[in-house]
């Protein structure tokens, strides 16, 4: 990615130049694939021919100069609409831009648009967007995943050179490893959440996807660190320093049975193709007793369902949002939220709402909170003997579309080996990792607390071994 | 989980469904419910909590500099102008 950074700021590719090669993918396949859900062409064109006038008068600087940027719909870019993919905001348009949107514009990228992604960021196919399902760039016929389904297909299509997403049970690495591309999750609390609309508190972040790992460091090099609108990010990190210097030669990877159970013939099968390469690189191998994630990833459900309903109450259609009808205010709310909605949206809030119920807290929740910090307890024990930990990403490849959309409990299966790092909070990549016939594997490497910047650097001797 | 009570959380969850809907819905929650059991066979010895800092800062206010109204798209002179309430 620096690479094509170099050439835009040398005037050997204009950022004009470089924005009509990604528009013109963007007409070509766009009208199949459904990635965005606002496209600002013209925005981008005049802010691509301000950035000529700077090449040209030798004044060309920034990280991420010339490259263009597809922001996931629930992340607020200052002027355009901010959906999250729900009726209930189809005509909300952000005042401010998220603290992420806003530090890769200051190093030259340029917004291109607003990405599909799932309702509310509900859902691990891409599928439950009012504004329609995205399609994979692979096989139209199948699944992108999600819920960053949009972010996902733009970098995997050529529609864009770098995108943000958010992940809050796999929802940037699971899009990822359906399309082929890198996605990466921060430690939490390492990326500013201003501006990113919550789904559950205690596990979004906000993250990049790139088609190399360079884009990741890249990215991740601006957007990380102190900001004061989100007082609970403080440390920052070198990526780039660190991608330049890492050697893998000797680095402990550590997986176990307890990440494979459920997963499928395929995908098990180009796992054991990627401990062989990272035994060929220099890493070594640990088997190691890790936890038992078939048992393990409901738990994340338990601990999201009532942060989400509790984030979902603001929209009630009295301020902003869908107007309702009826004749008393519990009316006029009930029925913004009854139209407003889709089904995993509704199907999430009564969930959280029972499981945050007086009668089921001790049983529930608190039980859930308890074993979240037990979780924690196990993964740090494993962080003594190991540098980095392994699994693929998503224990099946890309589905048909609609094969799974009324299925929640089989639908859910698919972040069963993504929300170990959500709930434990440390930070994790999807690593593209060859194909199946067409379809692309991805296999995820997990790193410690905000040791970030080594899993990156890690990732980049994994590029193209697949 | 009871027809009656879940009745009374959609209440609560302040959301209009349908018939169809609720049909729906009270299938899948149960299903949902078998899988949040498995939860029940895991245990750990242990707990751990990343230690976290609580930051403060200074008492002092900063502008917003950027403008609110555009949420609100009518505008009536210098007043913003919302739905009634009822």
């Amino acid at each position: 990615m620096r690479e094509l950074v170099k050439e835009l700021k040398s005037g050997e590719l204009l950022p004009s130049e470089h924005l009509e090669e990604v528009i013109e993918k963007i007409e070509e396949r766009e009208p199949r694939l459904n990635a965005f859900i606002s496209l600002d062409v013209e925005g981008a064109r005049e802010r691509a021919k301000e950035l000529d006038k700077l090449v040209r008068s030798g004044r060309a600087s920034g990280l991420l100069f010339g490259l263009v940027l597809a922001v996931k719909d629930n992340i607020a870019v200052e002027g355009m609409r901010l959906t999250c993919a729900s009726r209930m905001l189809e005509n909300y348009v952000s005042p401010f831009s998220a603290t992420a949107v806003e530090r890769l514009v200051r190093e030259g990228a340029i917004v291109i648009g607003k990405t599909n992604m799932d309702e509310f960021a509900c859902g691990s196919s891409g599928e439950t967007s009012y504004f329609g399902p995205t399609r994979n760039p692979w096989d139209e016929e199948r699944v992108p995943g999600g819920s960053s389904s949009g972010s996902a297909v733009a970098v995997a299509a050529g529609m864009s050179d770098l995108s943000l997403g958010s992940d809050t049970g796999g929802s940037i690495r699971n899009p990822a490893s359906f399309t082929g591309v890198f996605g990466f999750k921060p430690t939490y609390n390492l990326v500013s959440r201003y501006g990113l609309v919550d789904l559950a508190m205690s596990l979004d972040v906000i993250g990049p996807f790139s088609p190399d790992a360079d884009g990741i460091a890249l990215s991740m090099e601006v957007m990380a660190g102190p900001d004061g609108r989100d007082a609970g990010v403080q440390r920052s990190l070198s990526f780039l320093e660190t991608f330049d210097a890492f050697d893998p030669e000797g680095v402990r990877v550590g997986w176990g049975e307890g990440f494979l159970e459920g997963v499928e013939e395929p995908v098990r099968r180009h796992f054991e193709r990627f401990l062989n390469v990272l035994d060929s690189i220099g890493a070594e191998l640990v088997e190691l007793r890790v936890p038992p994630m078939e048992k393990v990833w409901p738990l994340y459900y338990l601990i999201m369902y009532p942060e989400f309903a509790s984030a979902m109450q603001r929209y009630n259609g009295l301020t902003y949002g869908l107007r309702g009808e009826g004749s008393n205010l519990y009316e006029v709310i009930a029925d913004a939220r009854g139209k407003g909605f889709g089904r995993e949206v509704k199907r999430r809030i009564i969930l959280g709402t029972y499981l945050s119920m007086e009668r089921y807290e001790k049983s529930f929740h608190e039980r859930g909170v308890k074993l979240r910090r037990g979780l924690r307890a196990e993964v740090k024990k494993l962080f003594e003997e190991v540098d980095f930990l392994t699994s693929p990403t998503v224990p099946f490849l890309p589905f048909r579309l609609g094969e799974r959309l009324d299925d929640p409990v089989k639908m859910y299966a698919a972040d069963a080996l993504t929300v170990l790092a959500n709930l434990t909070g440390i930070p994790a990549i999807n690593v593209p990792f060859g194909r199946e016939g067409r379809l692309p594997v991805g296999m995820q490497l997990m790193g410690r607390w905000f040791e970030d910047d080594r899993l990156v650097a890690m990732a980049r001797f994994l590029e193209g071994r697949g | 989980m009871e027809r009656e009570y879940f009745e009374h959380v959609v209440e609560i969850a302040r959301i209009k469904l349908s018939e169809e809907e609720k049909e729906r819905f009270f299938k899948q929650i149960q299903e949902i419910f078998s899988l949040l059991e498995r939860v029940k066979e895991i245990d750990f010895p242990e707990e751990y909590e990343e230690p976290v800092e609580n930051p403060l800062r200074k008492d002092v206010p900063e502008p917003f500099e950027k403008d609110p109204t555009i949420v609100f798209p009518k505008k009536r002179g210098r007043y913003l102008e919302v739905p009634r309430n009822l």
